[in-house]
């Protein structure tokens, strides 16, 4: 039986992801039977292809594909970020296609499919303008705060240009910061510690290939503008088993292809940062794109002027993409990134001058993606080249430096079943870790380091009934120049009914490669990256996470989520009481406990979004002299970035022609080490002159991190307007950072008592000059 | 609906954002300690002046400044009665630090139990008591030549204490120095070291074969010892400044922070038997 399109609520054709294949019948003997059968296989048919704007020819994540067979029954899957879909087991026969997505106008078509045919089929819609305010609403559904997934939210660019910031364009750091969990320092030094991880456990993914420090040292930018941006998945934890290397968290971007069909650009200028994008075709086939960045601070030219206090940064990226549809069913695209960063970290307010740090990203990548025409496999291989070196201290003398380079190559594939879709990959690397660091350094006295790495992994996706999803993985991860292997299961689960979603996810993480920074203190950046050593356990993480979300209305969204994480083999701050204080480091375990709590709130015109975040990160020292000093073996405490209580509240409103938004944070106070006074120490170990031994300064310190810093909050603002002139469009914007003028600590000195604060009351202007 | 809804929202977002700004910015700091000096310093009876080092315990960690030291020094000989008013001194240091040394000319007595006073003009007050230990001379018994390891026994007659041992052998190879710690014995009547020869001068050997130096000599060995009062102990045993840094872990001071003790230092010098340096391998004449 044929059942017309006229007899599908239009709601279906705009409803969000479809993330399983329905089947309403045979599920039982399909579940049986299935997987991976090459017999049943033969007999069935396989949709699959790309869906794209056909105003620019960038793919179309999330779009809905749906078939109708004859007997009514419907079948569906959503594009991936490249746009990919793929639809399995399909009886030979006559179907009805109707791709769509919020916002373009819905195609439709009849295809019909033979035995063992696998039939690609792209597709590009046309945008529908009349629909653009319900648009915005319901694409930004499909991720937003309130749809985050077992730990996975998927960050959208709207999303990120929501958020007021010191710059017009958008950045990933500011939007991250409204994020629950996720914990910073101060407005500067782009440290972010997701519920309870350390910035080196987080893995940051740029299309693919690793990032090792792309956050900016003014913590408002990182090397992501919003305007090169397709989507970010970010994991706060419980990460799948195609991910690895790191314990805490990740940070996947994939980048926009660039425009195919024209060429498009924007300039955008404020009193912190100028930039410029330039993208179009590279031929006339429509095949062939560019997408280029590049931004540079003014700071000190600048916004200097606009704070009374110095704000010695300076920093630039330079992004530059070739995206090419190669085939009808290959794509290869090829991603340049280049960062840099130099400044001085926090205020010089005791006897030492504050050192330098500088710090440059470098980094190159191949992907290429195919469809082999046989079987319904989606292939992409990956070469990728990172490359960190850091600095600290003057510019012709550096006191440290780091380089740590690392060529990734990968294979992962996706084999679309149906009921099944199981995901493999393998990967190699070599990692090239060098670094002079002027002596013993956090017990670490390396200087070079060849370090390989080789592992595959496993992550079927079984989703049994309609609704249900259940991503059991594992991942063997081998380093066989330190022969070390590591078996990490993992799972991911999610079951939707109705308005309600609940979601899971748990697994065994493992870092054997380590960002070793000066702990002396929060604020400090400099980080080398080093191998464990061998005599010390690699750290390890454990997570587990449980969520629910609630569409409470057409508006309204709710999301609640609790999650664990159990560390052990952490490396931190060796304890002393010399003021010079020492750059070792002792072990220790973590257990981090917390939930987020996200309400969201949409209507065409205004937009307002609810964050509370609440955890707990304890640390369990094993310093061998705690024993000694305070009569126990392991000694808990909260760690410098325990933050227990925050908040985030963002509102945004157009009122006539302008578009307003306002954001409020709020954090309870961080602990930090409170010192009772100042002495001496003389080491009393024989028959010394005292009139000869100079004997040291010393620090009379309560229990560690006993104390705790004021809290934090801040409202920021920001007013923007469109004009059109000459072609272009025209975007001014004003902001105010730190509306009513809070002071925010950044960081206590301990020893004179004197603070450091983060950046006070700041108001600001940006032009954007876009020709689309 | 929607308009009212919006309004709700804004209200409780601007309650929240001006109902915040009062909270507090400064930071509350704790009560300061309540010691007000820290000491450091010995009793010496081989030594014509005795003399300790006192802290100020401050609020602020600051460049030390060569300004006066509210405070008076004295000490109380509790075996005689003697009391006696210490006098400032301040030094500059290496790396231009300044320190407050309070010194006074006179030998402590042996066996005499001493106290030392820090006051404050506003009334504040520290003290420590120490006692001297007793006259001890080392002496030391030949190793016996028929056990291998070759050990001789130092023993410091009536010591209750040896901190800072040493064990420093001068040959034609060079000078090789052991450091033993304060790894003595209590016996009764003393404390004993146990010099562990052989085992010793193995590296002189392994160093002459590589310098190619034959035949290998033995001018003469030094044992040294610092002869210490009984409570002059590291915690765990160990002089380490990583440790006993943390105030109050190798303490004695009442009110305040710091170690005093008493204590001497005595040396030895011992030429091996012809025999013994035979069998060690040392060429004899």
């Amino acid at each position: 039986m044929f059942i017309s399109l006229q007899h599908f609520p239009r709601r279906l054709w705009k409803s969000k992801r479809i993330q399983a294949v329905v089947c309403r019948r045979n599920i039982l003997l399909v579940a049986v039977g299935l997987l991976l059968s090459s017999e049943v296989y033969a007999q069935t048919a396989t949709l699959r292809g790309f869906v794209s704007d056909q105003s620019n020819g960038e793919s179309l994540p999330g779009a809905n594909v749906s078939l109708l067979d004859a007997a009514g029954d419907l079948f569906g899957a959503a594009a991936n970020n490249d746009g990919f879909y793929a639809i399995g087991r399909l009886v030979p026969g006559e179907y009805v296609v109707v791709v769509s997505f919020v916002g373009f106008t819905s195609h439709v078509d009849t295809l019909r499919f033979a035995r063992d045919e696998i039939h690609s089929y792209n597709v590009a819609l046309a945008p529908d303008t009349e629909e653009l305010g319900e648009v915005v609403v319901d694409a930004e559904r499909t991720a937003g705060a309130a749809r985050v997934l077992a730990g996975l939210q998927t960050v959208l660019p709207a999303e990120i240009d929501r958020i007021p910031s010191v710059d017009i364009a958008g950045d990933l750091a500011s939007y991250l910061t409204l994020l629950p969990g996720v914990v910073t320092i101060g407005d500067q030094g782009g440290q972010f510690f997701i519920r309870g991880g350390e910035p080196w456990q987080n893995l940051v993914l740029l299309d693919g290939v690793l990032l090792y420090q792309p956050f900016h040292i003014l913590g408002f930018f990182s090397a992501f503008p919003s305007d090169i941006l397709n989507s970010v998945d970010f994991y706060a934890g419980g990460f799948g088993a195609r991910y690895g290397g790191r314990i805490s968290s990740v940070i996947d971007v994939t980048t926009r292809f660039g425009n195919k069909r024209r060429f498009a650009g924007a300039i955008t200028a404020s009193p912190f940062i100028i930039g410029t994008r330039l993208e179009g075709p590279l031929d006339e086939t429509g095949k062939h794109s560019f997408l280029a960045s590049f931004r540079h601070s003014i700071i000190e030219q600048g916004a200097t002027h606009l704070i009374d206090r110095p704000v010695p940064f300076q920093f630039d990226d330079f992004f530059f993409k070739v995206h090419s549809a190669l085939t009808r069913d290959s794509r290869f695209s090829f991603t340049l990134l280049r960062t840099y960063d130099r400044g001085k970290i926090g205020e010089d307010v005791g006897e030492t001058p504050l050192a330098e740090v500088r710090w440059e990203n470098q980094m190159a990548g191949l992907r290429y993606l195919v469809l082999p025409g046989s079987i319904p496999v989606l292939a992409e291989f990956r070469i990728g080249y990172s490359l960190l070196t850091s600095e600290l201290g003057p510019n012709d003398a550096p006191i440290r430096f780091a380089r740590t380079s690392r060529v990734n190559t990968s294979a992962d594939l996706t084999f679309y079943g149906g009921l099944v879709d199981i995901r493999w990959g393998l990967f190699a690397r070599t990692l090239n870790l060098s670094s002079e660091l002027g002596g013993l350094f956090q017990n670490f006295a390396f200087d070079k380091e060849w370090v390989t790495e080789v592992g595959i992994y496993g992550e079927p996706e079984f989703k049994p009934i309609r609704g249900l999803s259940v991503a059991p993985g594992i991942r063997i991860h081998s380093f066989p120049s330190k022969r070390e292997t590591y078996v990490e299961p993992r799972v991911r689960a999610s079951y939707e009914k109705g308005a309600h979603r609940f979601s899971g996810a748990m697994g065994l993480y493992h870092q054997e490669i380590i960002g070793v920074s000066d702990r002396r203190d929060a604020t400090s950046v400099f980080t080398a990256w080093a191998a464990v050593p061998k005599k010390s356990g690699v750290p390890e993480a454990i997570h587990f996470i449980l969520g629910y979300n609630y569409t409470i209305s057409r508006r309204l969204d709710m999301a609640v989520e609790g999650f664990r994480k159990w560390y052990s083999n952490l490396f931190i701050a060796e304890w002393t009481a010399f003021p010079r204080l020492t750059t070792r480091i002792q072990p220790a375990d973590g257990d981090v406990v917390g939930m987020d709590f996200r309400l969201e709130y949409r209507t065409p015109k205004f937009y307002g979004q609810i964050n509370y975040g609440l955890s707990s990160v304890k640390y369990d020292a094993k310093q061998e002299s705690l024993e000694l000093w305070f009569g126990t073996a392991k000694f808990r405490f909260r760690p410098a970035h325990d933050r227990r209580h925050q908040v985030n509240i963002l509102a945004s409103a157009k009122v006539k022609k302008f578009d307003l938004t306002a954001r409020w944070q709020f954090g309870s106070g961080l602990p930090y080490n409170r010192a009772l006074g100042f002495d001496g120490f003389v080491l009393m170990d024989t028959a010394i002159d005292v009139f000869g031994e100079p004997g040291d300064r010393r620090v009379i310190y309560e229990q560690p991190f006993n104390g705790v810093l004021p809290t934090y909050h801040r409202l920021d603002l920001s007013v923007e307007r469109t004009f059109e002139a000459a072609g272009a469009d025209i975007t001014l914007q004003g902001s105010i950072l730190n509306a009513y003028d809070r002071s925010n600590i950044f960081y206590l000195d301990v020893f004179t008592l004197q603070r450091a604060d983060q950046l006070p009351f700041i108001p600001s202007f940006g032009i954007k000059v876009e020709v689309n | 609906m929607r308009t009212r809804s919006n309004t709700i929202l804004l209200r409780v977002f601007l309650a929240l954002a001006i109902g915040s700004m009062g909270c507090e910015e400064a930071i509350i700091l704790p009560n300061r300690t309540d010691a007000v000096f820290t000491i450091y310093g010995l009793f010496n009876p081989k030594s014509d002046t005795q003399a300790v080092r006192v802290y100020t315990v401050e609020n602020v960690l600051d460049v030390t400044k060569p300004e006066p030291i509210d405070a008076v020094v004295t000490s109380v000989d509790l075996t005689t009665g003697d009391t006696r008013v210490w006098v400032d001194s301040l030094v500059k240091f290496i790396k231009g630090r300044y320190g407050h040394v309070f010194y006074s000319p006179f030998r402590a007595e042996f066996e005499h139990r001493y106290r030392i006073e820090v006051d404050r003009s506003d009334g504040a007050h520290v003290e420590v008591t120490t006692t001297v230990p007793p006259l001890s001379e080392p002496v030391v018994k030949e190793p016996d030549p028929d056990i291998f390891e070759l050990i001789a026994r130092v023993l410091w007659p009536d010591a209750p204490n040896l901190i800072d041992i040493k064990v420093v052998y001068h040959t034609n190879v060079g000078i090789l120095e052991w450091d033993y710690g304060d790894s003595s014995d209590r016996v009764p009547g003393g404390q004993v070291v146990n010099v562990q020869f052989r085992a010793d001068t193995r590296d002189v050997f392994s160093e002459a074969i590589r310098a190619g130096i034959s035949p290998v000599q033995l001018n003469r060995v030094e044992i040294s010892a610092v002869v210490a009062d009984a409570e002059w102990v590291p915690p765990d045993g160990r002089f380490d400044p990583d440790i006993l840094v943390e105030p109050g872990t190798l303490t004695n001071v009442q009110g305040g922070f710091g170690f005093v003790s008493a204590g001497y230092k005595t040396k030895i010098i011992w030429l091996p038997s012809d025999e013994v340096l035979d069998v060690a391998g040392f060429a004899t004449e």
